[in-house]
């Protein structure tokens, strides 16, 4: 799975690369790009600032992606980390569980501010 | 004007030559160096493997919703028994696939209160996520919960020095359980690597 993530990494930064490489009109891809008149007539090709906010789009798509799979794993990870804390407390309910408690619960603010809930 | 032709392709090359290195990299993580044809096939080895995996999951989850734990565990086996991809290498999402396997085989033998080979089973699991991931973290859990049940038991079998001996072994392997899922945490939410 790596290698096909990576692939497809590689080949929409190859996208990205290449639209960079180009001169661009609108670099922050917020603005329309401005068509010219005749441009159907003349060149089929997509124009300049098009292909930069394409890339643009593949890349923020990228990273929201990378971003979701943190979160997968960072919500699991904490789920986990809840679990073994309330099996540590019914075996030791003492100052050890306050601390665990403590450092769940300091986690579980550190997943909520970046990725909100987690799905039970 | 030639000065910019000539930075062009330089920078062509080197791109195309980056790309290369990149490719041959990504190629590195999961395959032995080997002929396009023959690294197409490895893949698609891979993912029929990951394939069954997820059927076999998804069968012993049926199953379990339908009360036969022991059917969910026979359905879990065939993952751990399959043939797998590359034989002889330890390809890491094979790897992840089994230790998880393991995992959730140890909870429901834990169901059915077989603590005995849940405990083997985990074990197992152990020897397939060595460094510190979800998947370690979550078979350290599995195997605290595994320990304080076989402590209980032991306990109400009147031995309470063994029953002390496993629940000590039980707040060590929770122990290791949050201090692992909390290194996940940190580095799936810093971007760094898992």
């Amino acid at each position: 799975m790596k290698r096909v993530r990576c692939v497809a990494m590689l080949a929409a930064a190859a996208c990205g690369g290449a639209a960079e490489s180009a001169p661009s009109q609108s670099p922050s891809g917020t603005t329309p790009p401005p068509v010219p008149e005749n441009a159907g007539a003349q060149n089929t090709a997509e124009p300049p600032s098009v292909a930069s906010s394409r890339a643009e789009v593949d890349r923020a798509e990228q990273q929201i992606s990378a971003a979701a799979s943190d979160c997968t794993e960072a919500c699991r990870a904490l789920a986990s980390m809840e679990r073994a804390a309330e099996h540590l407390c019914a075996l030791d309910s003492g100052a050890e569980c306050a601390r665990v408690r403590q450092r769940v619960e300091a986690a579980r603010e550190r997943v909520r501010t970046t990725c909100g809930e987690c799905s039970r | 004007m030639t000065d910019g032709r000539f930075s062009i392709a330089a920078i062509l090359i080197a791109s195309v030559t980056a790309g290369a290195l990149l490719l041959a990299r990504c190629d590195r993580q999961v395959e032995p160096p080997a002929a396009s044809d023959d690294a197409a096939v490895v893949d698609t080895e891979l993912l029929a493997f990951l394939s069954l995996a997820r059927s076999h999951h998804h069968e012993a989850t049926i199953l379990e919703q339908s009360g036969d734990k022991r059917g969910a565990i026979d359905a879990l086996r065939k993952i751990t028994t399959a043939a797998k991809p590359h034989a002889g290498e330890k390809l890491p999402e094979v790897e992840e696939v089994l230790a998880d396997a393991y995992a959730r085989i140890a909870d429901l033998e834990l169901e059915i209160k077989d603590s005995e080979n849940a405990r083997k089973d985990v074990e197992t699991g152990l020897r397939h996520a060595p460094d510190s991931t979800y998947f370690r973290g979550h078979l350290l859990e599995v195997y605290g919960v595994v320990e304080q049940t076989r402590a209980a038991e032991l306990a109400d079998a009147g031995q309470d020095g063994a029953a002390a001996e496993a629940s000590a072994h039980a707040l060590t392997l929770l122990r290791q359980a949050v201090d692992v899922q909390e290194g996940v945490i940190g580095r799936a939410l810093d971007g760094g690597a898992k």
